[in-house]
């Protein structure tokens, strides 16, 4: 009968067993983590969900005399003043906190609505910062959002809400006025490739805008175009080659190949299937997915002349996003050119601040994505940007 | 005869390469249309294209599938940018194509004739209706389970 292990048996053991309670411990770790990660709020994860802290880092400090404004049972909210050709701020507070789809609507004098706003709540966020750009022709926002205690509304009417206040001042008045005779201008075929050094001479903002605009060129997805072209020409060779050797094996091996019955003529079938879908995997590897922001800076707004001088081209890279911007960007009366294929978009920093006036050629979407504000539109988007108006 | 096969084929692609060239991911051409007028653009025209060509059965999926590439490109430019939003639409493609393409193989296996083609490119509108609005799981999956019942059917008929 055994009664215990031999003191070499022993020693061989130990090491063994080392291990095993290392790694019995590394599972108990890892296990912990697991239970830790699955404690942690939704946002600290890495989701899409805004959380609190990032709405309210990003956010600048509120603007003077907010309203407050009560939504459905347990939601609440303040913001504003709410002005057009502005990006206004509205925070708003759920008793229950949000969870999901958090937007911001903006419904126009025709009856159409915009949406000026999106983000994805975290897990029970409590406050939610909205920024969003008004124009003229917005009548009034709603409010939609999910809470676990149910979907959450709220709408206010801008225009009621103007006429309560006493309606725009003079200042105000005359600020509006010069916006409305900023009209972006239309997207022109643009030249091929952009100036390195733009020169102007017009006399209006308007022919000065159209100029610059030639020059907001994005690029050609030229090298997916190739691959296509290349693919066609390969499936043109293949097909007389093919055609050739069933020529030399005769009408019977032919009807047999079309069949798939021969194992020719099943990897003949597999063999455009590889390189279909390799083909597909390239064209779209090579297909630019890249935000793009194009800008010019007119050199004499600030000084109410003849918008004359010489713009050099800069460009700035960033994740996701290409700026291409001629002259010093941040400054006087600024065209820009926003692109946004797919899910992409472009930081709100780059384009325009609290303080600037802004006539867009459409309501530009506001997202919140990898903690800051950011542009987005489904057709490319024209605007003038009048910095630092206050 | 080998000049003219290539040239006929070059000649095929050629229009699907131009409508390529016509849009890009910056056209803004998503703002109106979504991938699933790549798929109808597509689809109808590798169906006429099967035609001239004389085209049928397994040699007409063929040529459908040689069209893919095209295919993903056009659904890249018009809205589908994410891999898994590309993957998952070519998928529900496939399998809606592939199930339309039995279908008919089912119903009139010896018809052939422009007709046919006008009736294809219905069912095409119908399908690409459905991909960009149905949700992606509900088109892969009803197409894919449409196509097992029609091969099922067709097997069921073969002698």
């Amino acid at each position: 009968m055994r009664t215990g292990a031999s003191p070499a048996a022993a020693r061989l053991a130990a090491p063994r067993m080392a291990a095993s309670r290392l790694a019995a411990f590394l599972l108990a770790a890892l296990a912990l983590a697991a239970l830790a990660g699955a404690q942690e709020p939704a946002n600290a994860r890495g989701s899409s969900a805004p959380p609190q802290g990032a709405f309210q880092a990003a956010a600048a400090a509120p603007r003077a005399a907010p309203i407050a404004i009560q939504g459905s049972p347990g939601l609440r909210a303040s913001g504003g003043p709410f002005l057009p050709y502005r990006f206004s701020r509205i925070a708003a507070e759920a008793e229950a906190g949000f969870l999901g789809p958090f937007r911001v609507f903006g419904l126009g004098w025709d009856g159409g609505e915009r949406l000026l706003f999106e983000a994805q709540a975290g897990a029970y966020s409590g406050v939610v910062e909205a920024v969003f750009h008004l124009d003229e022709e917005t009548r009034a926002l709603r409010v939609e959002a999910d809470s676990p205690a149910g979907p959450l509304r709220l709408e206010l009417d801008l225009a009621a809400e103007e006429r309560r206040t006493g309606g725009a001042d003079q200042g105000e008045r005359s600020r509006r006025e010069r916006m409305r005779a900023l009209l972006p201008p239309p997207a022109l075929t643009p030249r091929s490739v952009p100036l390195e050094r733009l020169t102007l001479s017009e006399a209006t903002a308007d022919e000065a805008g159209r100029a610059a605009a030639a020059n907001f060129s994005p690029p050609r997805p030229v090298a997916a175009l190739a691959l296509l072209a290349a693919f066609a020409l390969l499936a043109a060779f293949a097909e007389a080659g093919a055609f050739r050797r069933r020529a030399a094996r005769g009408e019977a091996a032919r009807v047999e190949a079309a069949r798939g019955g021969t194992a020719r003529g099943k990897a003949g079938i597999g063999l455009v299937c590889a390189a279909s879908l390799a083909a597909a995997l390239g064209a779209y590897a090579l297909l630019p997915r890249r935000a793009l922001l194009f800008s010019a800076a007119l050199p004499a707004a600030a000084r109410g002349s003849a918008y004359s001088g010489s713009l050099e081209l800069s460009r700035e890279s960033g994740r996701g996003f290409q700026a291409l911007r001629y002259g010093d960007p941040g400054r006087g009366l600024e065209l820009v050119r926003i692109v946004t294929p797919g899910w992409s978009s472009v930081p709100l920093s780059l384009v325009a601040s609290d303080k600037d006036d802004c006539r867009f050629s459409e309501p530009p979407l506001v997202v919140f994505r990898e903690g800051a504000y950011a542009l987005r539109s489904g057709s490319p988007l024209s605007g003038w940007v009048l910095h630092g108006s206050d | 005869m080998e000049a003219t096969r290539f040239a006929k084929r070059l000649l095929f692609f050629l229009p699907l390469l131009g409508a390529a060239a016509a849009i890009n991911p910056y056209s803004g051409a998503s703002a109106w249309l979504g991938p699933g007028a790549a798929f109808f653009a597509v689809a109808t025209y590798a169906r006429l294209g099967a035609l001239a060509l004389g085209r049928r059965g397994r040699d007409e999926a063929l040529l459908a599938l040689e069209c893919l590439p095209f295919l993903a490109y056009g659904a890249a430019c018009l809205g589908a940018a994410e891999p898994a939003g590309l993957a998952l639409f070519l998928l529900s493609s496939l399998a809606l194509w592939a199930f339309l393409l039995s279908l008919e193989d089912l119903l009139a296996p010896k018809a052939i004739g422009f007709s046919l083609v006008l009736a294809d490119a219905a069912a095409f509108a119908l399908a690409a209706a459905a991909l960009d609005r149905l949700p992606p799981a509900a088109t892969v999956g009803g197409g894919a389970a449409c196509l097992a019942l029609s091969r099922y059917a067709a097997a069921r008929r073969r002698p």
